[in-house]
């Protein structure tokens, strides 16, 4: 049925000849030049992605990115990808050390619709794609190259970022790589827990936040224990306060009211467009803002806006780096 | 329309129901003081009355809870006194800021100002709402000038502005994702603020323009007796209403700038306060006030035991409670209302045909739409010049060109086909409704499409990508059989009827759209791509979704002459012994299989069965035969072009088609009510 339409939505068309051209969908220079050579050593790779494993002849070089996690891990595994998407608003979520995007990277369009024909003009031999994101472009996507595609939300979240970054690093031919800069999450936070311990500050409470506004009225997300952000500050031996709640992705939307129930004793780190922040701005003057312990005990500490709590290792290692500077240790 | 007398009720019932509103006003809004996250109960509100609280539960009371009660109680009894003003203005108990665009207006112009990141402040935003407000339902007389305002065309233009103001606001949102669910948000309404500062400020507008409404109540009392009668006893008719108006206007500007685009509350109060039995102004016009209030601090609070704040996923904006009970609310309204429209004969006239003949016209419409495929085919985001797209068209094209074309050429198909459907089904559900401004959207059938189609990503985030397409088709069709169901009465089917039921029926799916979206945070973009009709990645595959509606596009044609028929009014027919009910039913059921099936393919493309019906009969003239076909060509000429505009204007990011269409549909509809008063 599907085969007949197809037949008959063609003959219908005047332009009978480009039946060739849209039918056969032929890519079939696949095996274009890229840079060949794979420094993984010729054999078979097998990734497990979400839609199963993904079979490599080699490890791929030309990689296209279309989440922003995995095109920071590529950057971590020292590959820098031929093209990334929404790469504008890129620089200015994601700002951990060795995180920023090479100029000369192609930008694909948005994420959520990045275009076709940019992609394939690129010639990759990896796409790497979020499985949320990608549902409706997966089949052409797979058309242009091998596709790898990952979720980020599954439970426990710190311990399947470490499995899809090691798939995405056999990907590229990088596994060992991927072993250092994962452990970098552990010396970091060691290394956290040990600035805290000296300072007093070990086992201190914290609420992590993300502020913005909308026409005056200040929107704030709180991360809770699900949250990858939450648990790589847990392995500093820092506790969240936050119980509230939480979404799919472990955070709980909440106005001002809501932060009441972050303990009087807790510091608040937060996030922030300094053009747009709310905790400076709507609530500075606001009786239930004032009212709250830690506004009142003067633990209220903006870190770097550029802290990506949705990120990869590198932007793990960065939220440690500014906590730890936020408990002035 | 129901014009009956400004009866004087008796004092007492006045005072009774005066009295009771009261009551049930500080009532609700006590309990609304008693919710939010920080567990300061309606216990602690009360003891704080009593001067009894402690440092937290005031700080509580001042910095949350007062400036939310407050922005409640601003814009309802905004709300509800515009509304009151409106219905009583236009006799017209389906009138109100929301559906007369004045709430969209604002909306539109308040996100476009924050777009420009123009930091205005409260006075810009106000001043923005209002103008947006005030251009909004301007460009709703227009539409309307020199023709009978009956009550469902009002309603229509109304409607139709109201799309085109938020298709655009959607398209600001969309630029800018990251902010795309806070803009969701605050776009359906919600009353949280950032301290009493702004609902005061609006508040104090408020309190102003409430006593000037009220010295209108003398001539808008005189007013319900009929224009003429009211002239005969002294009321300068066309000032006062113009007056009237503008104080709406400006009442429902400070709505939306205290709290968002809320709608309904305008347009339940003042019914509801005449279904107490209040009908002399002076009375009703503080009554809709207090009723408006009292319903929207309600729907908050429902919002807010319904879904907890600190619950995750975040509030439930309260716009979309108000639509999920105004809506029905209205859908019953009009199940009663009389339309005025019932015998009016021919609403859908045609500007006179052109000279050429209807062939040449024809030919020259698919000479265009080749044009507009292979220019399709050449712009976009990769550039591959008329050589290289040559070259692939006579099968000697490089491999890359190749397959750029390959991923053009589908979306293209897609693209065309389904702006063929939509357009024979606008030219269809014209034909039913007997009016040029009716659009397949507004009999609920796209409404019920996305309500379907949100549903099965929320229940089965895991379904095949077949069942969406399956979910929508089955919910525009579910909605429109609704819809008839509803707008039948006493066998008989009356068009406009049918219409303000899909008005409502549109508004209460949307707003079960909205609950289930904002239940899965994590989809919002993509929902909002879909909703907002994309061609994005569609392949062959997606043509086969549209092969019911282009069967049914055929039949359609095939059956022009039955079609023709609802063209002529009731009368006519009726005296030829003709049963129109069952041909109504047929083509309604031809208009829901063609949009459904398209929504399906493509998601919500809005404006082509609009425009392209309405180009396709100054161009070709009347007669079913040759409307259908003229604009299933124009109406695939227009979604190709809005699909290569979508494909390259941003490029390498996409604007969805359904808002290039509407971005190209509101201007022409603006020029084309211009040109033709009679519309």
């Amino acid at each position: 049925m599907q085969r007949l339409f197809r037949a008959l939505a063609i003959g219908c068309t005047a332009v009978v000849t480009l039946s060739a051209a849209a039918c056969g969908g032929s890519v079939d220079d696949q095996n274009n030049g890229g840079s060949g050579g794979g420094q993984g050593g010729g054999g078979a790779i097998t990734v497990a992605t979400a839609r199963g494993p993904v079979a490599l002849a080699k490890p791929a070089t030309r990689v296209v990115s279309l989440e922003w996690v995995h095109t920071e891990e590529l950057l971590a595994l020292g590959v820098t990808p031929v093209g990334n998407a929404d790469g504008k608003t890129y620089g200015e979520w994601v700002t951990a050390p060795g995180a920023a995007l090479p100029a000369g990277v192609a930008d694909v369009g948005t994420r959520q619709e990045p275009s076709l024909e940019k992609i394939r003009a690129l010639s990759p031999d990896l796409i790497v794609v979020d499985e949320e994101r990608s549902k409706n472009s997966y089949d052409q996507l797979k058309a242009i190259a091998p596709v790898v595609s990952f979720t980020y939300t599954d439970k426990p979240q710190l311990r399947h970022l470490k499995t899809t970054f090691t798939e995405l690093a056999k990907a590229v031919g990088k596994e060992q790589r991927a072993a250092e800069v994962f452990a970098r999450i552990d010396t970091t936070a060691t290394a956290v827990r040990a600035r805290l311990t000296k300072a007093g500050k070990a086992g201190s409470e914290y609420a992590l936040a993300m502020g913005f506004s909308l026409n005056g009225t200040p929107t704030i997300r709180l991360l809770g224990d699900d949250a990858l952000a939450a648990q790589v500050l847990n392995l500093a031996g820092l506790k969240n306060g936050w119980k509230g709640k939480p979404d799919a992705w472990g955070m709980t939307t909440v106005g001002v009211e809501g932060l009441t129930k972050v303990p009087a004793s807790a510091t608040f780190l937060y996030t922030a467009n300094p053009k747009d922040d709310p905790f400076t701005g709507e609530l500075k003057d606001n009786a239930v803002w004032k009212d709250l312990g830690f506004v009142k005990g003067g633990r209220v500490t903006p870190i770097d806006p550029g802290t990506w709590y949705f990120g990869g290792p590198l932007s793990a290692v960065h939220l440690l780096e500014e906590a730890a500077k936020a408990f002035k240790s | 329309m129901t014009t009956k007398a400004a009866a004087v009720p008796r004092r007492s019932t006045t005072l009774l129901v005066s009295g009771v509103a009261a009551l049930a006003l500080l009532g609700v809004a006590v309990l609304h003081l008693g919710l939010g996250a920080a567990g300061v109960g309606v216990g602690d509100v009360l003891n704080a009355v009593r001067g009894d609280a402690d440092e937290h539960t005031r700080a509580v009371l001042v910095g949350s809870r007062i400036p939310r009660t407050l922005a409640g109680l601003v814009a309802g009894v905004a709300l509800g006194v515009s509304g009151a003003l409106i219905q009583g203005a236009k006799r017209n108990p389906l009138a109100a800021p929301e559906t007369l665009g004045a709430n969209a207006g604002a909306y539109l112009a308040v996100t476009a100002l924050l777009f420009t990141g123009a930091n205005a402040g409260l006075l810009g935003t106000g001043f923005a709402a209002f103008a947006g407000a005030l251009l909004a339902v301007g460009l709703v007389y227009l539409l309307l000038a020199g023709g009978l305002a009956t009550p469902g065309k009002v309603l229509l233009a109304g409607t139709t502005v109201q799309l085109a103001a938020t298709a655009v606001a959607e398209f600001l949102q969309m630029l800018d994702e990251r902010r795309t669910q806070g803009v969701f948000f605050w776009g359906n309404g919600t009353l949280l603020q950032a301290g009493p500062d702004r609902p005061l400020a609006i508040g104090a507008v408020v309190a102003l323009a409430v006593p000037v409404a009220l010295l209108l109540a003398r001539p808008l009392d005189l007013m319900a007796l009929g224009d003429q009668t009211a002239e005969a006893l002294g009321v300068r008719v066309a000032r006062v209403r113009l007056a009237v108006l503008t104080l709406a206007v400006l009442l429902a500007a400070a709505a939306v700038t205290v709290a968002g685009p809320i709608g309904f509350v305008g347009l339940v109060a003042p019914v509801a306060a005449r279904l107490l039995g209040v009908r002399a102004h002076a009375v009703l016009l503080p009554l809709a006030g207090a009723l408006g209030a009292a319903l929207l601090l309600a729907a908050d609070a429902a919002a807010q035991i319904v879904r907890p704040p600190s619950a995750g996923y975040g509030e439930l904006p309260v716009g979309v409670i108000t639509a999920l009970v105004g809506g029905p609310v209205f859908i019953l309204l009009a199940r009663r209302v009389a339309t005025g429209d019932a015998d009016t004969g021919a609403a859908v006239t045609a500007a006179s045909p052109g000279r050429l003949r209807f062939p040449a016209v024809l030919g020259l419409g698919l000479a265009a739409l080749v044009v507009a495929v292979v220019v399709g085919l050449r712009v976009g985001d990769v550039g591959i010049g008329w050589a290289r797209l040559a070259a692939v068209l006579t099968g000697s094209g490089d491999a890359m060109a190749e397959s750029v074309v390959s991923y053009r050429f589908p979306r293209i198909m897609v693209a065309a086909v389904s702006g063929a459907c939509l357009a024979v089904a606008g030219v269809a559900v014209q034909s039913v409704v007997r009016n040029p401004l009716a659009e397949p959207s507004l009999v609920g059938v796209t409404g019920g499409a996305s309500a379907g189609a949100v549903l099965v990503i929320l229940v089965i985030p895991a379904a095949p990508a077949i069942m969406l397409p399956i979910a929508a088709a089955a919910g525009g069709a579910l909605a429109l059989a609704l819809v008839v169901l509803i707008a039948r009465r006493g066998g008989g089917l009356d068009p406009t009827r049918v219409v303000l039921v899909g008005i409502g029926m549109a508004a209460t799916t949307m707003a079960l759209t909205y609950v289930m979206v904002s239940s899965a945070q994590m989809n919002i973009a993509s929902a909002l791509t879909w909703l907002a009709g994309s061609t994005y990645a569609r392949d062959y595959d997606s043509l086969v979704w549209l092969v019911v509606p282009v069967l049914t596009a055929i039949a359609v044609t095939a059956s022009a002459r039955a079609v023709d028929l609802l063209d002529l009014g009731d009368d006519l027919p009726r005296s030829l012994g003709l049963s129109l009910g069952r041909a109504r039913l047929m083509v309604l059921a031809a208009a829901a299989a063609l949009a459904a099936g398209t929504a399906a393919a493509v998601g919500a493309i809005g404006f082509v069965g609009l425009v392209a019906p309405h180009l396709a009969r100054r161009i070709a003239g009347n007669g079913t035969a040759r409307v259908a076909p003229m604009a299933a060509v124009l109406g695939a000429v227009l979604v190709v072009i809005a699909d290569a505009v979508g494909r390259s204007l941003l490029a390498p990011s996409e604007i969805p088609v359904g808002v290039v269409t509407a971005l190209i549909g509101t201007p022409y509809l603006v020029w084309l009510l211009r040109r033709t008063p009679h519309a």
